[in-house]
């Protein structure tokens, strides 16, 4: 591989090819630069062996032994490593095991502009997943300080509602009665209103919650969820049409990836028309998961779009409704990593979308 | 007294539950406010007596386990034994480690495992409860509360892993 390469394109890369020879050492194909010298130093023949200097690569050449004694084309990454080397100097590294028809080679480099990138990348992403544990546990206070405040306004509210239940209405002038009615339908309303608060921050704050470990089946969670709705879709007029392979593991909870669609999927029976299907479908898509809620009603206007998933965001819900259904959805979604959002179903209608990774292999 | 043993141990937990910081307390004496996540894994070497015998102990600091990173099964084959991080500030760190420690046993046997409750001076904010602790102890765990920034366990916990990572190395 090297004889057609001119070494100083490799070292440019901070790349080094080593071969391995029959020994078990390995041959760099060119000199080795100072930096790679200090790591693995290298014997008067220019060999080193890596396994006597570094604990990582001890590990990764036992490894490798698999795809240097398989076919050609066989390749192994070991991804980013740091650990000192034989000159005491802390160091970033990657190793690359690679079959080719001229050898077996080792590719040593430093993964500098990629590792700080994904670094930066991973950083953000945990830092936004800190954040989000954080304002739970700070929603979570709060909610207990609400729940003191609502019971203590609760209390005298379900006195004050007795002591009307108790006026007799008959033994009113006529203007009386009309104001003990508005006395009655004010107190109701109050009290309809301290539940959806409570229930709103409820789900706020649950919806925060991190993913557990393990992971949830998406298809199954989805069949559920039709379930569930069957009987409100069948009394709007609107059938609901399920799409998912028998089972789907996604980085999820099975408890509250349930809510999220059942968020969705009435959103999509309340804005059908009459007769207009509402379709549920899960399915692989690359390295993720893709659930998709679709109906055959307006679709979400232009200019409501770019606040469809913000806290509050009207999107011409039914009266009573606070507007927090898409954004905890979101919240929920974005604590396992996933993405969701909004496009226009072809042929008319709206389609809501949720990706979530899938999990990881097992351990093997 | 040169080491007549070697010995790879393997930290591992979601992220942000402090593993960097306990090695570096463990092996530097050292504690940074900063919390700068690990990308793969990091090694560290660090000289201990076990029963008067010197060993040698190489410490894998493994990148936090989530959906945004996945645990890599290939950082962890050889290990004698596993340290469990979780943070005692987030409970759902103690049971994911937990799961993980089910799915280490699965895959590699039987391994020499301690666990870690990291964060012990965040005495505010800890949410783990001390019933949950006494029943993971009753069930066999051997169990620290930690505290990388204070220091508090750090030895402690790496000075009971090796102790039982040498033990079955040993037979």
């Amino acid at each position: 591989m090297a004889d057609g390469l001119p070494p100083d394109l490799l070292a440019a890369l901070d790349l080094v090819a080593f071969e391995r020879q029959p020994d078990g050492h390995f041959r760099a194909a060119a000199p080795l630069p100072d930096w790679l010298r200090g790591h693995l130093p290298p014997d008067a023949e220019g060999c080193v062996t890596p396994a006597a200097s570094s604990d990582f690569l001890a590990h990764f050449l036992a490894i490798a032994a698999d795809t240097w004694d398989g076919p050609p084309g066989g390749r192994l990454m070991s991804g980013p490593f740091t650990e000192p080397g034989a000159d005491g100097v802390e160091r970033t590294l990657e190793a690359t095991a690679i079959r080719a028809a001229s050898g077996a080679w080792l590719l040593l480099g430093l993964p500098l502009m990629r590792y700080t990138t994904t670094q930066r990348l991973l950083q953000a992403a945990r830092d936004e997943a800190l954040d989000v544990e954080r304002t739970r546990r700070r929603h979570a206070e709060r909610e207990i300080l609400l729940h003191t405040i609502v019971h203590d306004l609760s209390n005298p509210l379900a006195g004050l509602r007795g002591s009307l239940r108790l006026l007799r209405a008959d033994a009113l002038p006529e203007d009386d009665r009309e104001l003990l009615e508005i006395a009655h339908r004010q107190a109701d309303r109050m009290r309809d209103l301290i539940h959806d608060v409570l229930r709103a921050f409820r789900r706020e704050v649950d919806a925060m919650m991190p993913a557990t470990a393990a992971p949830a089946d998406a298809a199954e969670t989805l069949r559920q969820t039709a379930q569930l709705l069957g009987p409100r879709a069948q009394t709007a007029g609107v059938p609901l049409a399920v799409d998912a392979p028998e089972a789907l593991p996604a980085v999820a909870d099975a408890r509250r990836l349930e809510r999220a669609l059942m968020n969705l999927a009435e959103n999509a029976i309340r804005h059908s028309p009459e007769g207009g299907t509402v379709r549920l479908a899960a399915a692989v898509d690359g390295r993720e998961v893709r659930l998709t809620v679709e109906d055959e009603g307006p679709g979400v206007p232009e200019d409501a779009r770019e606040a469809l998933f913000q806290r509050f965001a009207s999107l011409g819900e039914q009266r009573g409704q606070i507007g927090l259904g898409l954004y905890t959805v979101r919240l929920a979604v974005e604590s396992w990593g996933g993405t969701v959002g909004y496009e226009d179903r072809e042929g008319g209608g709206a389609r809501f979308w949720v990706r979530l990774k899938r999990p990881r292999e097992r351990l093997a | 007294m040169s080491e007549t043993l070697r010995l790879k141990v393997c930290l591992v937990g979601a992220p942000a539950v402090g593993k960097t910081s306990l090695v570096r307390r463990y092996v530097e004496g050292a504690f940074s406010e900063e919390y700068l996540t690990t990308i793969g894994v990091r090694i560290s070497r660090k000289r201990v007596e076990v029963n008067g015998e010197p060993v040698g102990l190489v410490v894998w600091d493994i990148n936090g386990d989530d959906a945004f990173a996945p645990l890599q099964a290939t950082y962890l084959r050889g290990a004698a034994g596993f340290l469990l991080v979780a943070d005692g500030t987030r409970p759902v760190t103690l049971d994911r480690v937990l799961a993980l420690r089910d799915e280490l046993a699965e895959a590699f046997g039987p391994t020499p495992a301690v666990l870690a409750i990291n964060k012990e001076d965040l005495v505010d904010e800890w949410d783990v409860e001390d019933a949950h602790l006494e029943d993971l102890r009753a069930s066999g765990w051997q169990l620290w509360r930690t505290s990388a920034r204070e220091g508090t366990a750090v030895d402690d916990a790496f000075q009971a892993l090796a102790e039982a990572a040498v033990a079955t190395a040993r037979g």
